[in-house]
């Protein structure tokens, strides 16, 4: 009787093993934190960041372009704002030509170079719209870099379709 | 005997953890059930117009009867006589589908005169979101002739099906969900038939000369 108790927690062990095994294989996809000290030396453009008009309750995303003039790697680790329940890096991966739109630990911007988020591949997500972003206004929201630390952007809110050029680059932005 | 039992468990789960860690955490359920009744086989070549991929042979496009937008029922039999486009998307997607349709909005400029001949369908691939009136709001701020499509599952799974589009709901940690969809757009001649798709990777550009070199060819 004692034996089959002690069975019995075992399995319960496992169980619990499992499935805070899968949590922390979650928890390690979200990836680091980034550093609060934010680094002066490092030096980076930011331009063109627009947002698509969408309304509360809807997702949205949120687009720019990032040039890194420093001569030491820089790494986009995250993105927070107020306008939605939760903000994300995602990348659009086609596997088995099935679109996924998945959340990213980082992105790489090297020395010298500039990375592109634009329709199609990375973007800013922001998932649940806590308001109305409406075409015209600015929207502000903050990109989590590992050198430069918290870095506060303004972003145009513009339509669905705002015509020539329109995520045209559609390939060169790689997986995660 | 019930000892057996407990040891036939734990050695289970002992097994399992590994093999979970080993694949990444993804659970090995729910993948792709194989059941691709496709209308299609992809040609190697392209035939026509840019960057859109011509079927070996047209296929008798399968027919649907859905919600549209506004309330009322359309059946894709009613568009006869008409270039279709079909996409299968949802309103919950923020980045690949308002591209996509912004590619339509593209194409019905570009188009100009001829733009009335091409009809644009968006179906939905989140029917326990996506109603009337969210995709209503949502195609609204697009600027194509768009009638987006909905219905219960029961009467989109075979949709799905029959146009080879995988439609996988995946939960997220924070809460809710995104829908991993195909997105390929289907491109139905006047006739009925499927004679063409759009791949991923093709612009607005792409789906313009398509589906001009489709108006031209049928004169």
């Amino acid at each position: 009787m004692k034996r089959k108790r002690q069975n019995f927690l075992l399995v319960i062990a496992g169980i619990v093993l499992t499935l805070s095994l899968l949590t922390a294989c979650a928890s390690l996809e979200r990836g680091v934190q980034a550093d609060s000290d934010a680094d002066t030396s490092s030096t980076l453009t930011i331009q063109d960041v627009w947002a698509r008009s969408e309304d509360a309750g809807h997702n949205s995303a949120a687009y720019l372009q990032i040039t890194n003039d420093a001569d030491q790697d820089e790494r986009l680790l995250g993105a927070e704002s107020a306008i939605a329940v939760s903000t994300e890096i995602h990348d659009v991966v086609s596997r088995d030509n099935v679109m996924k739109m998945e959340e990213v630990d980082e992105i790489s911007i090297p020395a010298g170079e500039t990375v592109s988020l634009e329709p199609g591949g990375y973007h800013v997500m922001f998932f649940d719209l806590t308001e109305d972003l409406t075409v015209g206004e600015e929207i502000e929201f903050t990109l989590i870099f590992e050198r430069a630390g918290e870095v506060t952007v303004t972003a145009e809110v513009r339509e669905h379709t705002p015509g020539h050029g329109y995520g045209q680059s559609f390939s060169g932005q790689g997986g995660a | 005997m019930e000892r057996r039992f407990w040891k036939v468990l734990i050695a289970l789960l002992i097994t399992l953890v590994p093999v979970l860690v080993l694949t990444g955490c993804s659970l090995p359920f729910g993948d792709d059930d194989a059941s691709s009744t496709e209308p299609v086989a992809v040609a190697e070549e392209n035939a026509g117009g840019e960057l859109g991929v011509m079927l070996d042979e047209p296929v008798p496009a399968p027919d649907f009867t859905l919600t549209a937008h506004d309330g009322e029922p359309l059946s894709l039999d009613d568009l006869q006589g008409k270039v279709v486009a079909i996409f299968f998307g949802y309103t919950g997607c923020p980045d690949i589908c308002p591209m996509t349709l912004g590619y339509m909005a593209q194409a019905t400029e570009a188009l100009g005169d001829d733009a009335h001949e091409v009809e644009y369908l968006l179906v939905t691939v989140d029917p326990e979101q996506d109603d009337p009136e969210r995709l209503a709001q949502y195609i609204s701020r697009i600027d194509a002739p768009i009638t987006a499509l909905t219905g219960d599952r029961a009467e989109l799974e075979p949709v799905w099906d029959d146009y080879d589009i995988t439609v996988e709901r995946r939960d997220r940690e924070g809460g809710g969900y995104l829908v991993d969809h195909s997105a390929q757009v289907w491109i139905v001649d006047q006739s009925g038939d499927v004679v063409m798709f759009m791949p991923m990777g093709a612009d607005g550009d792409d789906l313009t000369a398509s589906l001009r070199w489709l108006l031209d060819r049928e004169g």
